[in-house]
């Protein structure tokens, strides 16, 4: 835990990135005379830079992309920069959101100029202060990897030296940021940050840390959605050998005790009596027929151009169909996990959490106490994927720890993680079409039922829900009548952001249509893309590149086929081909090209890669093996063995290709995603002839 | 335990997992099923991959567990994992690692087959499986030229 105090002890510069309603500033953090510390990036006399990352570290890179920006800007050697989470409070938040969260592929976009300017004010200073420490002017001066260098002479020394002189300068307002030409870092794929203390077991999750008198708990969690517990017999429970106590929290029952093991055990034998919920009885069957009885309502149209039902009507080519897609659940490899210690004055959150400020809210509802007296410690998350922004978790773990006044070590098992829900939503979608007498498309007609994921995330109430029409309504692909029309589900089921959120299924959709219509209409689907897309240079240039590293034009090897699609979402413009064949009714994606175009600069091409791999396998699991399966109003696969997610055999070749553009930054977390699926999709339906409208593609057995 | 004899006093079933990671707070061992599905929880007993979860404590009495920590920091595994650049979020690649030092130890040369048949219980969901084959086979290099 880093406290005011010790930054602020000698021998330190530190800037404090300032994010009021005003803009943002840079400041000494001597200058912050306010109660809470708010320092952002540290130099010592010993010459290590410290950053404090206000950002979640997933997997996602960004603590390396963070600290690459300052020490760019700085000029300093990447061995000596070290990265600490940011605590939790309103002096770190994401000052276009103005929360502190990690979500919607955005850290980077967001925190670039600041990051930069602040890392670059802190350079000025240190050449300053060496400027008169030396007594020259400090023109001549250069920062150079940590050192200042006096051009004439030639004389260096680390900045460390300059640290206490640099302290008493003023902050510069406009510190010049390096230009292109004169980036060492930026554009450079520097090894994360982070890849020691992975390698070797020392980087620190949810449970790793350990509170002197701390005890264990799991909580049983209702079997079906919409009901909670009534009533309990602890009898046996308690008698487990280690077990303490067993109480009601939330919607389930705390089991506590002295280990892991005797809660495990204890929660065995509990008996809990649960209420009755409209979800009772509900199966899979149940589940798709409720979708497509809300699909036949009236909804809410996003958006209207010409007048495609009747155009289609006219039209001699049509194709209509029916998707029903699944609750994705988002299986990260960490489950849900807290560790707390709530005292009468203090309180401490060890977290896995891509939701500093939800945290925080839970933390003061729970405990009564005042922010400054909540610590909240992000540590490094086990996947994210957006599950880690919801905070039920915390909140259950802070419940415990003031009904046990014991420290707690809350963890969920991979049982736990499934029954607790916040999937992304189950949808059914009708989608109808036609293409003119030169089978281009004429027109397309989308309605989607679905739940409000912005709705159960309190981020909305009524209306159309954003992530229901998100990479539809706003699709690049010019069609002249176009219908989108949303249909609000409501169930007991939680659902929340997945990554990617509604471009999931919307991708999946839109992409295979896409492809459709082209078969409708007789063209290439190659073709076809890149004459609906000629007014976007950047989507037309990602689908043009891609069929050229893929060797689309000169088609598949023998037995293969090849499936594309497009897809822009978070900024970010992706095209991927995948290379496919079928053996005995199973699928095999042998390699998938990617191409990717997130705007003028990229701050670390390998996590671009990276985060481009890992979508692709994520988007192929959830079209082979992926969705929730109920039974009796509850998911049934409650584990890896029944929902399976994609394996190593399984995983094909991927080659990632980064194109650079004169448009705006994208995001890179989410955007790798949505194309996967339906490019694997389309290449199924070339071999077999048959589009899967309902995933995923193998049938699950629970 | 990698290398230090340690005396526990659990029942008997409490599983290896918890002893390592709460009671000897060897963190770096993590969880993800809890049922031997995953991979996650992987440790060696005598050299040979084991999971942790299922393992009671009373059938590794007097033998060598070795865990993430236990690997040597330059081993060609780690150092090959760290070339390749393979973890993302971290949380299966102690499970990763120590099931390819397995691998590597017993067979050095292995082929591309062997390789995926061996870590192919491993899970990720980061999807850092191209890197992990990568690291493997690039681990096997490092391991000849000793
Ligand atoms: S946690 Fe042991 S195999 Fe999954
Ligand atoms: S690196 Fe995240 S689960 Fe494997």
């Amino acid at each position: 835990m880093i406290t005011r105090r010790e930054f602020l002890k000698a021998g330190l510069l530190s800037l404090v990135v300032a994010t009021g309603p005003g803009g943002i500033s840079i400041l000494k953090a001597q200058e912050l005379r306010r109660h809470s510390p708010n320092l952002w990036i540290n130099l010592s006399e010993d010459n290590y830079l410290t950053v404090l990352v206000n950002k979640s570290e997933m997997g996602q890179g960004v603590y390396t992309g963070i600290a690459q920006l300052v020490a760019e800007e700085l000029d300093f050697p990447w061995e000596r920069v070290r990265v600490r989470s940011a605590p939790a409070g309103w002096e770190y938040i994401d000052p276009y959101m103005g929360i502190q969260l990690t979500g919607g592929s955005t850290s980077i976009r967001h925190m670039f100029e600041i990051m930069r300017s602040a890392g670059a004010a802190m350079r000025e200073m240190i050449l300053e202060g060496a400027s008169k420490v030396w007594n020259v002017p400090k023109k001549r001066l250069k920062a150079e990897l940590g050192y200042v260098v006096d051009t004439k002479t030639g004389r260096r020394e680390p900045y460390g030296r300059f640290v206490e002189v640099a302290k008493k300068l003023p902050v510069p307002e406009n510190p010049k940021l390096k230009s292109e030409e004169e980036f060492r870092y930026i554009g450079k794929s520097l090894p994360r940050i982070d890849l020691d203390d992975k390698v070797n077991g020392r980087a620190k999750f949810g449970l790793d840390h350990f509170f002197e008198d701390q005890i264990y708990a799991v909580v049983e969690r209702p079997p079906v959605f919409g009901s909670k517990a009534l009533s309990f017999d602890a009898t046996e429970a308690l008698k487990v050998k280690g077990v303490t106590r067993v109480f009601k929290v939330g919607k389930g029952i705390a089991v506590c005790g002295e280990s892991p093991h005797a809660v495990l055990k204890g929660r065995e034998k509990l008996k809990v009596r649960w209420s009755e919920s409209p979800m009772k009885g509900m199966d899979q069957e149940g589940l798709k027929r409720h979708f497509l009885k809300k699909l036949k309502e009236k909804g809410l149209v996003a958006r209207r151009e010409g007048d495609p039902l009747k155009v289609i009507e006219s039209s001699k080519k049509k194709i209509s169909l029916t998707y029903v897609l699944p609750y994705l659940y988002h299986a990260c490899m960490e489950p849900m996990s807290c560790t707390v210690r709530v005292g009468k004055s203090e309180c401490v959150i060890y977290v896995p959490t891509q939701n500093q400020t939800g945290v925080l809210s839970v933390a003061r509802r729970v405990t009564g106490l005042p922010p400054s007296k909540i610590k909240v410690v992000t540590t490094y998350l086990g996947g994210g994927f957006g599950r880690k922004s919801n905070t039920e978790f915390v909140e259950e773990a802070l419940r415990i720890a003031k009904e046990t006044k014991r420290p707690v070590k809350l963890f969920y098992t991979r049982e736990d993680d499934v029954k607790a829900g916040w999937f992304r939503p189950m949808c059914a979608v009708k989608v109808t079409g036609s293409v003119d007498e030169e089978g281009m498309p004429n027109a397309f007609y989308f309605k989607i039922a679905v739940p409000a994921v912005f709705e159960w995330a309190g981020r909305r109430s009524g209306g159309i829900d954003p992530a229901s029409v998100s990479g539809v309504a706003n699709t690049f692909y010019e069609i002249p009548n176009v219908h989108v029309e949303f249909v609000k589900v409501k169930l007991p089921v939680p659902v929340w952001f997945w990554r990617s959120v509604g471009h999931t299924h919307n991708a999946y959709i839109m992409e295979t249509f896409i492809d459709q219509l082209a078969h409708l209409g007789g063209k290439d689907p190659v073709d076809l893309r890149l004459r609906l897309l000629e007014l976007n240079p950047r989507a037309y240039r990602v689908v043009e590149e891609v069929a050229e590293r893929s060797g689309w034009h000169k088609g598949p090897v023998e037995g293969q086929a090849l499936g594309i699609a497009y897809h822009f979402s978070f900024g970010t413009h992706v095209a991927q081909v995948a290379e496919v064949s079928l053996e005995n009714g199973k699928v095999k994606v042998h390699r998938v090209v990617c191409v990717v175009d997130l705007g003028p600069l990229v701050v670390n091409p390998d996590l671009v890669v990276q985060q481009m791999e890992s979508g692709i396998i994520m988007g192929i699991s959830s079209f082979l093996y992926e969705g929730v399966v109920f039974k009796e109003g509850g998911p049934k696969n409650l584990n890896f063995d029944t929902y399976q997610i994609l394996r190593l055999s399984e995983a094909p070749k991927i080659e990632v290709h980064i194109v650079r553009s004169e448009g705006p930054m994208g995001g890179i977390g989410e955007p790798g995603v949505p194309p996967a699926a339906p490019a694997v999709a389309n290449a199924v339906f070339r071999i077999t002839g048959k589009l899967p409208t309902e995933l995923p593609y193998y049938k699950i057995s629970a | 335990m990698n290398g230090r004899a340690y005396r526990v006093e659990e029942d008997p079933d409490t599983p290896l997992l918890w002893v390592i990671r709460e009671t000897l707070r060897l963190t770096g061992t993590k969880f993800g099923c809890l049922k031997g599905i995953c991979g996650t929880c992987t440790v060696l007993v005598d050299g040979e991959p084991l999971r942790s979860c299922i393992t009671p404590i009373s059938s590794v009495l007097g033998k060598e567990v070795t865990t993430v920590e236990g690997i040597p920091e330059d081993h060609p595994v780690k150092s090959a994992w760290k070339e390749v650049g393979v973890p993302q979020c971290g949380y299966c690649q102690s499970g990763q690692i120590v099931t390819a030092y397995a691998l590597i130890e017993k067979n050095p040369n292995p082929s591309e087959e062997e390789i995926v048949s061996h870590m192919n219980g491993n899970l990720c969901r980061c999807g850092t499986y191209p890197r992990i084959l990568r690291a493997v086979k690039r681990a096997s290099e490092l391991r000849r030229k000793r």
